[in-house]
C-alpha cells in the first residue's frame, strides 16, 4: 500500500483537490502511518499522472493533441496564405512538393488551409469546453447547495432544454447568430463567426455535466468539511466554489475533455447542414463539408481526407485523453 | 403506473408551453423572411405588405405566439407560409418514414449494442474487448455525414461487385412511404420488406453508429462494475450456474442506468436524422425541419420541434416505468 491511499483513516481531511495544495498534507499523513510506508511519498497529483501514463493510449492521445495544437498555432506564422489561390494552377491538383497535401478546388493549398482550419476548430473545442463546464459546474453547484427552490428551479430549467432535440435546437440558434438581419445580429456583429457559433454551444452544451455535479454536491454538502468552514464564517460563495467544486474535479475534468471533441464534430455537422462556420474562414468542419458529394471524395480525395483525418485523430485523441482522466481521477484504479 | 402517466402528463405541460414559447422567440428573432423576399426582383412592397399581413407578421410578437399556440394546443397546427398548406397534411406525409428510420435506428443498436458491451465486458482486456474498443472509439471519432457519405460509397462499390446491380439503394424512400397515414404506410410497407430492407438499411445503420459505440461502452462499464459486487460472489458461491448469474443478477442491474441513457438518445437520434436524411435524400421530418429552417417557415419549425419534444417526454416516461419493471424496488413517482 502506498503512502497517499487510505480513505478509511479515521480523522482523514476529504481528499485534496489537485493541484499545488495537495503536496502539503501528503507526506506528514505518511509519517502518522507508523512505518508501514516502504515507497516515497507521492503526492495525489503525481499518482494521478503515473495512472495517466500508464494509460498508453491516453498518453500518446496528449502527445498528439498538444503537436496539433503547438502546430496550429505557430505553423500559420510561416506557411503561405491559406486564402490566397496558387496562380499558376487555380485548380484542384493532387499532393506534390510544391503543394504538400494538394490544392482544392480553386488552387489554394490544403495543407495551409488545414493549418488555419485547426486554429477555429481547435478554439471552438477549447472555448466551447471550458465554457460549457464553467457553466455548468455553477449551475449544478448551486442547484445541490442551495437546494430547495433553486434546486427546482434550475433543474427544472435543465430538464426543459434536454427536452428540445439537440441538433434542431442547436440550428435554429446557429441560423439566428449567423445572420446580420436578426432581431440580435447587431449586438452580435462585433464577435467573429466561429466564436457566435461557440457560444451557442456552450449555451447549449452544460445540462448534462450541471446534473452530474449536482448529484456529487448533494453528497458533498452534508460532509464535516463544509460544516467546518461554515463554522469558521465561509460565506457561501466561498464554501461552494473553493470547498465543494474542488471535490468535484474528477467528473469536471472528464466531462471538459469530452466537451472538446463534441464541439468540434458538431461544428462539422453544422458545417455540414451549411449553418456552420461560413467560408472563406476555413474550418475542419467546413473543409469536410465542402468535399460533401461523392465526386470530390473519389476525384479529389486530397481535398476531403485530410480535414477528415484531422478531425478523426484530434476527436480520437481527446477521447482517449478523457478516458485516461477518468481512470487517473478514480481512486480504484490509481496505481500502486 | 396508470397515475405515474397521468403526473407525467400534467407535468408536460408547462414544459410544452416554455419549449414552444424558446423555438418560436429562435425563429422569429433569426432573419426576417421579409427581408429575404424583398430582394428578389419583381416583389414590390405591396407584395410584402399584403404577406405580412396574410401571415399575422403586422401583429406583435406576444399577440402572435398567442394566435399560434391556441391554435396548436386545440389540434391545429397552423399554415406554412412556404408551401401554403396545412402543416400538419406536410408532416403527416414525412413523419412515418423519420418514425420507421429511427425506430428501426433504435432497435438496430440495442441489437448490436447490448451483446458486444456484454461480450467484452466478460472478456475484459482479451482481444476482442481492444478491437471494440477502438472501433468505438473510431465510431465516435467520426462526422456521421462523413461516414454516411463513405457508405454510400461502399454500396456503390458492391454495386460493382455485382456485377452492375444495386444492391442497397444510395438514395431515394422506399415507394410504400409515399403518403396516407401511419397505419397504411406500415401495412403497405410490410408487404414489400425486400425493397423497405433495400432502400433503408444504409441510413438506418448510418444513424445507430453513434449509439453503437456509445451504448456498448456505457454497457461495458457499468457491467465491469456490476461483475465485482459481492452479490454477483454469493451467486456465484451458492452453486447457481454462470448464465443465471449473468442474466439475473449482472445484466438486470447494468441495464438500468442504460435504460435512461437510451431513453435520452432518443432526442439525439431524433436531431442525428436531419444529417442522415440530408444526406440519403429521404423525404423526412429532418428534412423537412432544415429547409423550413432556410426559409422561417415559423410554424413548421414549430410543429417539428414540438413533436420531438413530445417523444423525448414519452421516452423519458417509458424509461422510468422499465426501470420500475427492471428494478422492483424502485417505485418512480
Amino acid at each position: 500500500m502506498s503512502a497517499a491511499s487510505y480513505p478509511n483513516q479515521p480523522n482523514a481531511l476529504p481528499q485534496p483537490a489537485v493541484g499545488a495544495g495537495a503536496s502539503v498534507t501528503l507526506p506528514g499523513r505518511a509519517a502518522n502511518d507508523g512505518g508501514a510506508v516502504t515507497a516515497p511519498s507521492r503526492t495525489q497529483f503525481q499518482q494521478m499522472w503515473d495512472t495517466f501514463k500508464g494509460h498508453r493510449a491516453a498518453y500518446i492521445g496528449l502527445w498528439v493533441l498538444g503537436a496539433m495544437v503547438v502546430g496550429c498555432i505557430f505553423l500559420p506564422f510561416v506557411l503561405q496564405d491559406p486564402a490566397a489561390p496558387d496562380m499558376k494552377i487555380l485548380a484542384a491538383t493532387p499532393p506534390s512538393g510544391a503543394h504538400l497535401l494538394g490544392t482544392d478546388g480553386i488552387g489554394r493549398d490544403v495543407f495551409a488551409r488545414l493549418v488555419n482550419a485547426g486554429r477555429i476548430s481547435l478554439a471552438i473545442g477549447f472555448v466551447v469546453a471550458i465554457g460549457a463546464s464553467m457553466l455548468g459546474a455553477t449551475v449544478g453547484v448551486m442547484a445541490g447547495y442551495f437546494g430547495g427552490r433553486v434546486d427546482a428551479g434550475l433543474m427544472w430549467i435543465v430538464n426543459v432544454l434536454m427536452t428540445i432535440p439537440s441538433l434542431p435546437l442547436l440550428m435554429s440558434m446557429a441560423v439566428l447568430v449567423a445572420s446580420p438581419t436578426s432581431a440580435i445580429g447587431p449586438y452580435i456583429k462585433a464577435f467573429p463567426q466561429w466564436m457566435r457559433i461557440a457560444f451557442v454551444m456552450v449555451a447549449l452544451g452544460w445540462m448534462g455535466i450541471s446534473r452530474v455535479v449536482r448529484s456529487q454536491v448533494i453528497s458533498l454538502r452534508e460532509q464535516e468539511f463544509v460544516e467546518a468552514a461554515r463554522a469558521l464564517g465561509g460565506k457561501d460563495t466561498r464554501i461552494m466554489f473553493l470547498h465543494i467544486l474542488p471535490n468535484c474535479i474528477s467528473v469536471i475534468a472528464v466531462f471538459t475533455t469530452l466537451a472538446v471533441s463534441g464541439a468540434i464534430i458538431g461544428e462539422s455537422a453544422l458545417s455540414f447542414l451549411g449553418m456552420g462556420v461560413q467560408p472563406p474562414t476555413a474550418t475542419w468542419g467546413n473543409m469536410l463539408a465542402d468535399g460533401r458529394d461523392l465526386f470530390s471524395i473519389l476525384q479529389y480525395w486530397w481535398t476531403v481526407w485530410f480535414p477528415a483525418l484531422a478531425i478523426f485523430v484530434t476527436v480520437l485523441s481527446v477521447n482517449f485523453i478523457g478516458d485516461g482522466v477518468r481512470d487517473a481521477m478514480d481512486p480504484k484504479s490509481q496505481k500502486k | 403506473m396508470i397515475g405515474l402517466i397521468l403526473r407525467r402528463t400534467l407535468a408536460a405541460i408547462p414544459v410544452l408551453f416554455v419549449v414552444s414559447i424558446i423555438m418560436f422567440l429562435l425563429v422569429k428573432l433569426g432573419p426576417n423572411p421579409l427581408e429575404m423576399m424583398k430582394q428578389q426582383p419583381g416583389f414590390t412592397s405591396k407584395d410584402v405588405s399584403r404577406l405580412s399581413k396574410l401571415n399575422g407578421w403586422d401583429k406583435s410578437l406576444p399577440s402572435q405566439y398567442v394566435y399560434w399556440a391556441k391554435n396548436f394546443f386545440t389540434g391545429d397546427m397552423g399554415t406554412s407560409w412556404v408551401q401554403q398548406r396545412p402543416v400538419w397534411s406536410m408532416i403527416s406525409e414525412r413523419l412515418p418514414l423519420t418514425l420507421m428510420v429511427t425506430g428501426a435506428s433504435m432497435m438496430l443498436s440495442l441489437l448490436i449494442a447490448l451483446p458486444i458491451g456484454a461480450y467484452v465486458a466478460v472478456h475484459k482486456y482479451s482481444r476482442a474487448d481492444y478491437v471494440a474498443t477502438l472501433s468505438t472509439f473510431a465510431m465516435m471519432a467520426s462526422p456521421s455525414f462523413f461516414v454516411a457519405l463513405l457508405l454510400q460509397l461502399g454500396a456503390l462499390k458492391l454495386q460493382d461487385m455485382n456485377g452492375g446491380n444495386l444492391v442497397f439503394f444510395t438514395a431515394g424512400p422506399p415507394a410504400c412511404v409515399g403518403g396516407g397515414d401511419l397505419l397504411k404506410v406500415a401495412t403497405s410497407c410490410l408487404t414489400t420488406p425486400i425493397e423497405v430492407f433495400r432502400r433503408l438499411s444504409l441510413p438506418i445503420f448510418a444513424l445507430s453508429i453513434l449509439q453503437i459505440a456509445g451504448w456498448s461502452r456505457f454497457l461495458r462499464s457499468e457491467l465491469l462494475g456490476v461483475l465485482n459486487a459481492d452479490y454477483i460472489r454469493s451467486a456465484m458461491a451458492k452453486g447457481l450456474g454462470g448464465r443465471v448469474v449473468f442474466m439475473r443478477h449482472a445484466m438486470r442491474n447494468a441495464l438500468l442506468p442504460l435504460v435512461t441513457i437510451v431513453a435520452l438518445d432518443v432526442a439525439g437520434l431524433f436531431g442525428g436524422a436531419v444529417i442522415t436524411e440530408s444526406v440519403f435524400g429521404l423525404p423526412g421530418m429532418g428534412n423537412l425541419l432544415l429547409s423550413s429552417l432556410g426559409s422561417m417557415d415559423v410554424t413548421v419549425v414549430l410543429a417539428i420541434v414540438m413533436i420531438g419534444a413530445v417523444l423525448v417526454l414519452i421516452m423519458t416516461t417509458v424509461a422510468d416505468i422499465l426501470y420500475g419493471v427492471l428494478d422492483p424496488r424502485i417505485r418512480v413517482t
